[in-house]
């Protein structure tokens, strides 16, 4: 076996892994906030799909990739919308409303690219999304290349982390959140109203996981069937590992993008392993840290459950 | 839920509106984007799938692949078990069974390689079935979770052993596959393939429904609590039934090599069995006798749009969004059986 290049695969995998990072921070960070509101939103991996072909679909209507995250997040809505009247004002059972929000989802998106898309032997591209350099701090040898050189959703992923930690923690609507998710008829009594809480998460959640599926799309430049690969899936094991808090969502979020990174950044410096076992890591990955937490999890009380006024 | 003549009509009325309702939906879309005639489409489907020797058996082997992983599938939701891996609990069944027939089919005779292969399958698909029921009641690990990433590592390891470096790797194919199986292990009689659906059919039913073991399905599914303060040792049923979903998806696995595919290859089960399998159970309101009915419709619009796409090009992936719009309609009118109902009786 050769040895590897070092220093450009300490390069890649930081670099990759940063995309990777952003795209499992957004969308489990929306998770965090709509479980913290009791609300499990298992439908994040068709609703990225649907971000993924909106806003390729934007991206090539218009030739302007900021326009195609308009498309992501407009997806995420509209697919919000959908599971958060199933679940929220129906009262359907959370796993079942996710799971079939996920396959219209996943069968929308990849159906409808096909069908107007895919008939050509080629594929059909799209502006990408620029990266924006960061002046002066992108200048320094390595660290600049590594860290300084993402597009501008990046940038606001990480830098929304402190903001969102402090709408949780510090305000009286963070507090609303929380309350809603521990004991919903208390909140209720409080004057909080629980159904309106809960809509808003799911709809903050839902559209990040739209930004953050048109963010995969316009990264590439392209759509492909089943572009999404179960991202959507860790995103809401790394909800669970960070235990609901947006700061520790940050750090799994980092740990499981340079994990996903290790395959493509071998990959780019030449190295010849089969490619499926790195594939695998971040599966294999989560499933073990889900092991190793969960007996210690402590979830909402009121996670999982509808809530209806009329029922006691 | 007990059948009565008012349940079953109200059922057949919404599950028929629901299914109209999702085909509508699709037709609106096939005719906006390619302006193609939905109608002869979906007559184009159907005809196919059922009236041509080719597509009636494609849709036979769909019907009895379904309908197992469905079976297990059904009881498993009932006790609001969220097995969703039905993907990788059949792809390891199918893995078993290569094995089993690359290591036995020089030993011994064909029929005992058959049956001995079908075993080892249900083995399989068993063993990946119980490992997210164990670490579900040992370490409290959310099943659907689980069950995912189970998928997802099946078949990256399936890729790896049909791949270039992988060790089943046919040399002289061209695409990822592996070595055939041998001609005198295909497993071809329908009758044989009828009775073990009926067998599993017939298994389920009298687990589900005449048994100690159906009825603790049955309160651990409308409430936890219940089950606990009866006594129901619910660790038990989720690894029981963990079991039985994950063995009968192996099974469907071992029966897609044998009858089906011949080879394991980077594209098997690339439909999706084990997703269209949730519909298909939740179409038949999880109750196994009905499971057929609802395998076979799908397992119609599968072949069908199979060879749909061949000729018209409208993809199959139409499918999964088919699926999708007809569960939603179900799951809302399950969670609001109860004001329709009540409504019905004023009126």
């Amino acid at each position: 076996m050769a040895s590897i290049p070092l220093i450009p695969f300490f390069i890649a995998v930081i670099s990759i892994g940063i995309s990777y990072t952003t795209i499992y921070l957004i969308t489990s960070l929306g998770e965090i906030f709509s479980e913290k509101a009791g609300v499990l939103n298992l439908s994040l991996e068709g609703v990225m799909a649907m971000g993924a072909f909106l806003g390729y679909v934007f991206s090539f209507i218009s030739g302007n990739p900021y326009f195609g995250l308009v498309g992501g997040l407009v997806a995420g809505l509209i697919l919000g919308l959908l599971f958060a009247f199933i679940s929220i004002t129906i009262g359907v059972n959370q796993v079942l409303a996710g799971l079939s929000v996920w396959l219209v989802g996943m069968g929308l998106s990849d159906f409808i690219y096909t069908i107007s898309f895919g008939r050509t032997s080629y594929l059909i591209t799209v502006p990408k999304l620029p990266t924006v350099p960061v002046p002066y701090l992108s200048g320094i040898p390595i660290i600049g290349q590594m860290l300084f050189d993402h597009t501008l959703v990046d940038y606001a992923a990480y830098l929304s982390v402190p903001l969102l930690w402090y709408i949780m923690f510090r305000t009286n609507f963070g507090l609303k959140i929380i309350s809603v998710g521990e004991n919903p008829r208390a909140a209720d009594s409080l004057g909080i109203n629980v159904n309106r809480i809960r809509y808003i998460m799911v709809l903050f959640d839902s559209s990040m996981a739209g930004l953050s599926g048109s963010m995969i799309s316009l990264t590439a430049g392209l759509y492909q069937v089943g572009m999404i690969a179960g991202r959507g899936w860790i995103a809401i094991g790394i909800a669970a590992f960070s235990g609901l808090n947006p700061a520790y969502g940050l750090l799994a979020s980092l740990i499981f993008g340079v994990v996903s990174a290790f395959g493509p950044s071998l990959m780019i410096v030449g190295y010849r392993i089969p490619y499926e076992f790195l594939d695998m890591t971040p599966f294999i990955a989560l499933l073990v840290v889900v092991m190793m937490i969960s007996k210690r999890m402590l979830m909402p009380s009121a996670l999982g459950k509808p809530y209806k006024r009329e029922e006691k | 839920m007990k059948i009565t003549k008012e349940n079953l009509i109200l059922n057949f009325i919404v599950y028929t509106t629901a299914f109209l309702l999702a085909i509508g939906f699709g037709a609106v879309l096939i005719w906006t984007i390619m302006r193609i005639n939905p109608f002869s489409a979906l007559s184009l489907i159907v005809s196919t799938a059922l009236f041509t020797p080719f597509g009636r058996t494609a849709t036979f082997y769909y019907l009895v692949e379904l309908t197992l992983i469905s079976l297990g599938l059904a009881i498993s939701y009932r006790a609001k078990y969220w097995n969703i891996g039905g993907d990788g609990q059949l792809i390891f069944g199918a893995i078993f069974s290569m094995q089993t027939i690359f290591s036995l089919e020089h030993l011994f005779s064909p029929w005992l390689v058959i049956v001995a292969t079908l075993l080892m399958g249900t083995l399989g698909g068993a063993i990946y079935g119980v490992i997210p029921a164990i670490i579900k009641v040992k370490l409290n690990v959310n099943e659907v979770l689980s069950t995912l990433m189970l998928n997802f590592i099946a078949i990256y390891f399936m890729t790896w052993l049909v791949d270039v470096t992988g060790p089943w790797k046919d040399p002289h194919a061209a695409e990822l596959e592996s070595y055939p199986i041998p001609y005198s292990l295909y497993l071809e009689n329908p009758i044989i393939l009828t009775l073990i659906m009926v067998f599993a059919i017939a298994i389920i039913y009298i687990l589900a429904e005449k048994t100690f073991f159906g009825f603790k399905i049955k309160v651990i599914g409308s409430s936890h609590y219940a089950a606990d303060y009866a006594g129901i040792d619910r660790g038990k049923v989720y690894i029981y039934l963990g079991l039985i979903s994950g063995a009968l998806a192996g099974l469907a696995g071992s029966i897609e090599i044998l009858s089906v595919s011949h080879i394991l290859s980077s594209t098997f089960d690339s439909l999706d069995m084990g997703y269209v399998a949730i519909f298909t159970s939740w179409l038949a309101s999880l109750n196994p006798l009905f499971v057929i009915l609802s395998s076979l419709l799908m397992s119609t619009l599968l072949s069908g749009g199979y060879f749909m796409e061949a000729i018209t090009s409208v993809s199959v992936l139409f499918i999964y969004y088919f699926e999708g719009i007809t569960f939603i309609s179900i799951i809302i009118f399950e969670a609001t059986k109860s004001k329709i109902k009540r409504v019905m009786k004023l009126g």
